[in-house]
């Protein structure tokens, strides 16, 4: 479905860094694909480049039998609209909006307003990570976990083909933590492809296939860790 | 809900420094309401004023014979023995040029001699409600005429000649009795006697003739070239001497209201966009993890900018509106405590020129948000959060 070729990236600060250093790998349909490995690895490049906020310095993501190198913004939008979603560690909620309209984000990019349909989709999807009865809190008012949960529930609400997962439970407790964790294996059990980039090597069990990252090289991979959990 | 919830939802957000970035916005519009009305009030009304103190068009005859000047003016080569104008010609054709508001006296005169006690004395035939028009600084000894056949003289006349009110002129078949004996004004006035047009034009058998009419127009609408070619137009048979000096003089005081008022109001809009974009680059700043989020969830350049540039819309609409009433109030109160203005140059209150003014602002505000806006636009995810 998704599949990264020879993706090589570098950042200069000073001196140039090569961060990913021919990177290949493939992401399958309803697969729960964890990547880990050290701070500075690459992972969370890969996870950015594969997720298209960032563009490889070379190599080629190709999606759908389309290299995205060669897609244009407005194609790029599409698929960050409508294919792929990301949460981050931060869960990166807007303080003025309440939980429902954090949700409804994606709906809001129109000038036309949002829909009882959409509203609904966002009401089930707020229902789904389990924060019913406070869709119209902010998020200041809700826990580190709720507003993973809220996060979690903006990046399904217009039903993505993959959740790309950026440290999820790096702001959170153990406990909170797993929580989340076991809501990403429900939904992921439901059909949607997940990639969750973590450091935290207790949560790879829950991931189909593991990827270890190494000095920019992916230097292992798991398969069917799930399966022997 | 739909993009401009986020703008609407982040300035209530941030009442506070909404609600200051709108007063001071607000203080900016007002005062370029206020010093607009102001000058212009103050334009028309030193224009009326200035125009009570003479005429700045004169139409005569073309004649070649005799050099006369009038009320200090050249009046360039007038034979009024030779050659007339039609009164009630001169008269509507300079009443309906296409400029004809700007036409506020039409005066038409009719100079005839004749003789008292053996001295030779000018009567100058003159259509009161238009001559007393141009000529407010005039006061009189006795009273102004009231019947057909009533006159007043100047001073020096009367002295030179010894005529006193209630004395009679003869004028070719008829008689006029003065009524009243012009104060010294320093002109040529001094010198001559003034009857009702109509009754020297049947005295002297000389129905519906004038020797020269003086226009007095207003020219803060129009260059007076403008009306003295649309006279010229109408009436191909005369010469028109425009008194320019008395006009760009006139202008020049008014125009240098005008450009006061241009430059201070350029000056204060200059640094209320200034400080507007300066907001929003401060919110630009201090949101670039919003637009980040914004960009990974899909919404494009011209969105965000949407968004910002909307944001700034709302505060120049709001300073807009409030910034005219205020200053529509503001001018009406300090015309009012200067005592400046009068009849006819009140201020008009319009919602139209409101709602104008307020889209205006807006754009203004956008065009002002757009350097930040176009900054937000080029905000990338990955340049704004941390954990990448």
């Amino acid at each position: 479905m998704l599949s990264a070729i020879d993706i090589k990236k570098s950042f200069t600060v000073d001196t140039t860094t090569n961060v990913l250093k021919g990177v290949t790998m493939d992401i399958l349909p309803g697969d729960f694909t964890g990547i880990i490995g050290r701070s500075g690895s690459g992972k969370s490049t890969l996870l950015n480049i594969l997720s298209t906020l960032l563009r490889p310095d070379s190599g080629s993501v190709v999606y759908k039998g389309k290299d995205l190198g060669k897609a244009t913004v407005k194609e790029i939008n599409n698929i960050r609209q409508n294919d792929f979603s990301i949460i981050f560690q931060s869960f990166h909620l807007f303080p003025y909006l309440t939980v429902l309209e954090n949700v409804l984000l994606p709906y809001l990019s129109g000038v036309i307003p949002v829909s009882g349909q959409s509203k609904t989709k966002a009401m089930q999807m707020i229902e789904r990570v389990g924060l019913q009865g406070k869709e119209n809190r902010l998020p200041g008012k809700l826990s580190g976990g709720e507003q993973q949960r809220v996060s979690i529930a903006r990046a399904l609400v217009k039903n993505p083909k993959i959740l790309f997962a950026d440290e999820p439970t790096g702001s959170l407790d153990i406990k909170t933590g797993k929580s989340i964790i076991e809501l990403l294996k429900e939904l992921n059990s439901e059909g949607l492809s997940v990639v969750m980039v973590t450091h935290a090597m207790e949560y790879t069990k829950y991931a189909d296939r593991v990827i270890e990252m190494k000095d920019g090289n992916i230097c292992g991979t798991i398969n069917e860790v799930a399966g022997a959990v | 809900m739909n993009i401009f919830t986020l703008p609407v939802k982040n300035l209530k957000r941030k009442l506070m420094r909404t609600t200051i970035l709108v007063a001071v916005f607000t203080v900016g519009i007002l005062s370029v309401v206020m010093l607009y009305n102001v000058s212009e009030t103050i334009g028309h009304s030193l224009e009326k004023k200035m125009t009570q103190f003479g005429a700045n068009v004169l139409v005569y005859p073309k004649s070649d014979s005799l050099n006369v000047s009038y009320g200090g003016f050249s009046l360039g080569n007038l034979n009024y023995q030779v050659k007339y104008l039609s009164e009630k010609e001169v008269m509507y054709k300079v009443r309906n040029i296409e400029f004809k508001e700007n036409i506020s006296t039409v005066a038409p005169k009719l100079v005839s001699l004749t003789k008292y006690d053996g001295k030779p004395v000018a009567v100058t035939g003159v259509i009161w409600g238009e001559e007393t028009r141009i000529k407010s600084y005039w006061s009189i000894d006795g009273k102004m005429p009231e019947q057909p056949d009533e006159a007043i003289i100047g001073s020096r006349a009367a002295e030179f000649l010894g005529i006193a009110i209630s004395d009679s002129v003869n004028l070719g078949n008829g008689v006029i009795k003065i009524s009243g004996i012009l104060q010294s004004t320093g002109t040529e006035d001094d010198n001559l006697i003034f009857a009702d047009l109509h009754t020297v034009q049947a005295y002297t058998g000389k129905q519906d003739m004038v020797n020269f009419v003086e226009v007095a127009a207003l020219c803060a609408g129009c260059p007076i070239e403008d009306i003295v070619a649309q006279i010229q137009a109408e009436l191909p048979d005369t010469d028109i001497n425009a008194l320019q000096n008395i006009v760009k003089q006139r202008m020049s005081t008014i125009n240098y209201v005008k450009n006061m008022v241009l430059l201070v109001s350029g000056v204060i809009l200059v640094i209320a966009c200034f400080m507007l974009a300066m907001f929003m680059l401060a919110s630009v700043n201090e949101r670039k993890k919003e637009i980040g989020l914004l960009r990974a969830v899909g919404y494009s350049g011209s969105k965000i900018f949407l968004i910002f540039g909307f944001e700034a819309m709302i505060i120049g609409c709001l300073a807009g509106v409030l910034g005219y009433i205020g200053g529509y109030f503001s001018s009406v109160e300090l015309l009012a405590r200067v005592n400046i203005g009068g009849e006819g140059t009140e201020i008009a209150f319009s919602a139209v020129a409101m709602f104008v003014s307020a889209g205006l602002v807006g754009l203004l505000s956008v065009v002002s948000a757009s350097i930040p806006a176009m900054k937000a636009t080029k905000v990338q995810p990955t340049d704004v959060f941390s954990e990448i």
